[in-house]
């Protein structure tokens, strides 16, 4: 299944994430509290998957969520990064899109949204590398 | 006239006429063929297609010239070419045969050269015209033929006689119907008419026709196998020469695809207008197409849509939403990615309410620019979803009412007063700050009660109330005036009477206007009332049976405090939901068998002051609490013991931030609750205490459920009224604790015994040993109870009244309390080896003083008995007495410990040793 990194500056909501993620057999192979974590955490582990919290505090030049995720995105063009989002963030999400965000999720995070959200992302995974075997052969 | 290729054929068996003719035709360059025989005339012309002219002889050997005229007239190959006879003959019979046979002229002989070249040419010229003319006709046929063909094959096209008959069909008129021309010829012409075409559109058709005239019209023909198919029709009568009718004509164009187009079309716009979604589409410049559905005017309410703006139409109302639509357009027709794409559409906002029309809106991009709508009108489901959830809501307070009947009767008869005299809630004599305080405290405290029986409209009406007396407060204009104005504007009582027309509409009429009951015990109940018919059975029942029974009954509306707390956890855990707050469910923890007093219910109800307080302010939000190392759920806990026979301690408590000093300090300064000084003189507790003053909140914000500063105030006032007492102690991050201390009973008890003498007695008694006790041994009484159990101390004295009956009075006293009084009695005691009758004689002496004071007290009706010296009896035989006897037993409190005093009121005679 997917390699994951979970972004969000709340302990709390990247351990609901990560257990729902390995409850779904996903792996969660890093961790980011902020934004700027999140892109060193990218460049290292090149998970399959970013779930990334659109509101996290941008202090001290800090990035939060879109920022970050436009630099995991510069960094790596088909990088897949899932935004978590509350009611009421429409416009932040679709600045998201709009930057290359391939999904959102909205609080509460519930397995079934995390699957629905992942299944969409996880497809296009598979058609890739489908593709690159392909231009091997 | 060029006559060089065209041949004359002579015919004639004299030579000499074929040589005499022959030569003067071929002088006039006439080409010439002769025959001698008219037998070979045929073969000859078979051969020769450039005759145009045959000169015949007409008595010849082997057949005559009429016969060969007549062979050939009958032959069309032949029978143009022009035959000119030649004969001698003059009668005028033989031209007339001659002519009948079918020739143009005569040559007779002689034969005269001018007349033979003269007839021979007009012939041959007339001949040669005719051929011409022949010929150009035969092109034009051709052309008709042509054109006839191909109207044959293309034009539905049909005659009828004058009954409708076919008469004639066209091939393409069989190719549209499926039938064959036989199968339509003579049959009539109603044969493709189709079920769907109305009889008014035929019977104007006739009319039409007959009377002369053009008839045309779209017409439905119904085909052999069955199926369908559009024409246009244009009918018109045919005339024969004189302009008689004698038929029909018609001629159809297929206009079956034109038409399936228009059936579809309207089928599909049918079907959309018919349906209940409302269809419209839009472009990017977000302006509606036209062709949107009927059903888009009536759930939008507009009655036009095309060309306006599809943001303004549905959601101009709603400024977030109108924002989020449209960047989310924009946004979507900017990008090329599917997915991103689908995942902006769904964050468009799909429901918005104009009008009072709930609509659901559906989207689909159907175009690299086009976007189409779909719009339910779910105004209905909506509307039947909320009656749902407000009749569930209905259904939570009855079932609450109903098994707190007694608390909420009790609550709606307190409210009904309060409403009944609204009017005088504002006195007048008093400032407009004190009157606003204490409607808002008087109204805070009925919100909290009735949300608790979990009303559905007056919590509300009451809160919109406080909202607005908040307002006005802020605004400062409020005068005493306009506060009444607004109580009764607030129209408390309509709500309230709405939610009892709930209540009684369940629950009945006699539900609401039953008297409070009290829930009793059945085995207490049927204990008193044996006990009571067991001493009515008696001839002489003593007054102790009838105090024991008294006692029993005055507790029998006592309450499980577990039972009355029993009420909490699941609406703390309501409270926690709605304030989005996580605790764990709490429990509460203390002996169920403790019982309080049934006039305690209210101090009770009053703690979800308590409780909200604690969660509103006192537990963090889960992420807060993630921060600072705590289990993301808050705790509160809830307990109690008995401490004493007396009392009871109830502990509240939560792990929340606790409550700041340094805020309450602040706060207490700025509302003149206390000066800088006052509170520097304080310990921090009593500091906490503050936030039990009234309008003390340090929290800005009020909701439905807590925050006016008016909530621990009541809880105060309630505590006050049964006499209990409450310590807070707070300390940062880790938590809150309430600790109430409340009496086991409540002192009004006292009161019921007052009527009767032997308590009169009793009271005299108790309050001379206290008088005594305070005036000479300087030791101060705490408290002064009555106790249900006889309890005797070690140091102890017994007396006896005389009265119908015996009255034994009993003073038991400490060991500490006894030299207290010893140093009263005897100064130097402390050099007196104390034995056992120095200790009797010590205590009888002080009982016997003071019930020297105490007889003097008594009403002087009781004087007249015989008050008996000191007396031994032992503390067994004592004991026994007060089984049989009726007994009171006083305790007085003091710093070194406890008086007790009992009087016990006895039939028996007591032998006494």
């Amino acid at each position: 299944m997917a390699k994951i990194l979970v972004v969000d500056d709340i302990s709390i909501m990247r351990q609901v994430i990560k257990g729902h993620l390995e409850r779904l057999e996903h792996t969660v192979v890093a961790e980011a509290g902020d934004g700027d974590k999140a892109v060193q955490q990218y460049k290292l582990f090149r998970p399959d998957v970013v779930t990334m919290d659109i509101t996290m505090p941008a202090e001290n030049g800090i990035k939060n969520g879109i920022d970050s995720l436009k630099l995991i995105r510069e960094f790596d063009k088909d990088a897949k990064v899932i935004m978590i989002t509350s009611h009421g963030e429409e416009k932040l999400v679709m600045e998201a899109l709009m930057a290359g965000a391939k999904g959102y999720i909205l609080k509460p995070v519930t397995e079934e949204k995390i699957q629905i959200a992942l299944m969409k992302v996880v497809e296009q995974i598979k058609i890739n590398t489908e593709g690159k075997d392909q231009e091997i052969i | 006239m060029n006559l060089k290729n065209k041949k004359v054929l002579i015919v004639d068996d004299s030579l000499t006429n074929l040589n005499i003719l022959s030569d003067m035709l071929s002088i006039n360059c006439i080409g010439v063929i002769t025959l001698k025989d008219g037998t070979q005339v045929v073969n000859l012309l078979e051969k020769h297609d450039d005759i145009c002219l045959i000169l015949l002889d007409i008595i010849m050997p082997e057949i005559n010239g009429y016969e060969v005229c007549k062979l050939l007239k009958n032959n069309s190959k032949f029978a143009d070419i022009p035959i000119i006879f030649i004969t001698s003959l003059h009668s005028f019979d033989d031209k007339i045969k001659g002519f009948e046979s079918g020739a143009v002229d005569y040559i007779t002989k002689p034969f005269n050269e001018k007349e033979v070249m003269a007839r021979v040419n007009t012939h041959i010229e007339l001949f040669q015209n005719r051929k011409l003319l022949n010929s150009k006709i035969n092109q034009k046929d051709s052309k008709i033929n042509e054109l006839y063909q191909y109207v044959d094959k293309y034009i539905i096209f049909s005659q009828t006689d004058l009954k409708g008959n076919i008469t004639y069909v066209s091939e393409a008129f069989c190719n549209i119907s499926g039938y064959k021309k036989e199968e339509l010829l003579t049959n009539p012409h109603n044969m493709v008419r189709h079920d769907d075409m109305p009889k008014a559109t035929f019977e104007d058709l006739w009319k039409t026709i007959q009377s002369d005239q053009l008839w045309q019209g779209e017409v439905k023909n119904k085909a052999k196998d069955g199926s369908s198919y559009w024409v246009y029709s244009k009918v018109t009568p045919q005339k024969n020469e004189e302009g008689n009718i004698i038929g029909y004509t018609s001629v159809r164009q297929d206009i079956n695809q034109q038409k399936r187009a228009e059936e579809l079309h309207n089928s599909v716009n049918n079907l959309l207008n018919n349906a209940n979604e409302g269809f419209l589409s839009f472009k990017k410049d977000l302006l509606i197409k036209d062709g949107y559905s009927i059903n888009s005017l009536k759930i939008l309410n507009q009655e036009i849509l095309f060309n306006k703006n599809i943001s303004n139409i549905l959601f101009g109302n709603d400024i977030s939403k109108k924002e989020v639509f449209e960047l989310g357009i924009e946004n979507i027709f900017e990008s090329n990615d599917e997915l991103t794409k689908e995942l902006l559409l769904s964050l468009l906002p799909k429901e918005n309410k104009i009008d009072n029309i709930i609509f659901t809106v559906d989207y689909k991009i159907i175009d690299a620019d086009e976007c189409m709508i779909i719009l339910s009108d779910v105004t209905e489901k909506k509307e039947l979803e909320e009656k749902i959830i407000y009749e569930n809501k209905i259904q939570k307070m009855i079932v609450v009412i109903a098994t707190r009947k007694d608390e909420f009767l009790e609550l709606k008869d307190s409210f009904s007063n309060f409403l009944n005299t609204i009017d005088e809630i504002v006195n007048f004599d008093l400032s407009i700050e004190t009157n606003l305080s204490n409607v808002t405290r008087i109204i805070h405290t009925f919100k909290g009660l009735l949300a608790q029986e979990e009303l559905v409209n007056t919590p509300h009406a009451i809160h919109e109330l406080e909202n607005e007396l908040l307002n006005v407060k802020q605004l400062d204009i409020l005068t005493n005036n306009s506060l009444v104005l607004l109580i009764k504007n607030a129209k408390l009582n309509i709500a309230f009477e709405k939610d009892l027309t709930f209540i009684s509409d369940v629950l009945g009429k006699d539900f609401l206007e039953a008297n409070p009951t009290v829930n009793l015990d059945l085995a207490n109940y049927i204990n008193i009332k044996d006990d009571l018919i067991r001493m009515l059975q008696e001839e002489n029942f003593c007054t102790k049976q009838l105090s024991s029974i008294a006692n029993k009954f005055i507790n029998i509306d006592k309450k499980s405090l577990k039972h009355m707390l029993d009420i909490y956890p699941k609406r703390i855990q309501n409270i926690a939901e709605r304030l989005n707050k996580e605790i764990y469910d709490v429990e509460i923890i203390g002996d169920s068998s403790i019982q309080i007093q049934g006039n305690f219910t209210t101090f009770i109800q009053s703690l979800v002051h308590v409780f909200r307080n604690m969660i509103d302010h006192g537990i963090e939000d889960a992420e807060t609490r993630d921060l600072l190392g705590k289990n993301y759920r808050g705790t509160v806990e809830c307990s109690f013991y008995l401490k004493d026979d007396e009392h009871i301690i109830l502990i509240i408590r939560d792990d929340g931030k606790g409550i700041d000093v340094n805020k309450i300090k602040e706060k207490a300064i700025n509302e003149n609750i206390c000066t800088e000084y006052e509170l520097s003189l304080m310990s921090d507790n009593d500091i906490l205490k503050l936030i039990f003053n009234n309008n003390f909140s340090t929290n800005t914000n009020a909701n439905l459920l807590s925050g006016r500063g008016v909530g621990l105030f009541v809880v105060k006032n309630e505590l006050d009224k049964i006499g209990g007492s409450v310590a807070v102690q707070s300390s940062k991050n880790k938590g809150t604790k309430f600790i109430f201390t409340l009496p086991t009973r409540n002192e009004s008890e006292i009161i019921e015994y007052k009527t009767n003498k032997e308590l009169e007695l009793t009271k005299i008694i108790v309050s001379t040993i206290q008088e005594f006790i305070e005036k000479n041994i300087h030791l101060e009484i705490i408290n002064t109870f009555i106790n249900n159990k006889f309890k005797i101390k070690n140091f102890y004295s017994v007396m006896k009244i005389s009265l119908t009956n015996n009255v034994f009075i009993v003073l038991s006293i400490n060991k500490e309390i006894f030299e207290s009084f010893l140093s009263f009695f005897m100064p130097d005691f402390k050099e007196i080896r104390i034995n056992e009758t120095i200790v009797s004689s010590t205590i009888d002496e002080i009982l016997n003083t003071v019930m020297g004071y105490a007889y003097n007290k008594f009403p002087i009706k009781y004087q007249v008995y015989e008050l008996s010296p000191p007396l031994a009896i032992d503390k067994e035989l004592l004991e026994k007495m007060t089984h049989n006897c009726l007994t009171y037993n006083y305790t007085l409190k003091t710093s070194l410990g406890n008086i007790n005093i009992s009087t016990i009121f006895s039939n028996y005679k007591i032998e006494v040793a």
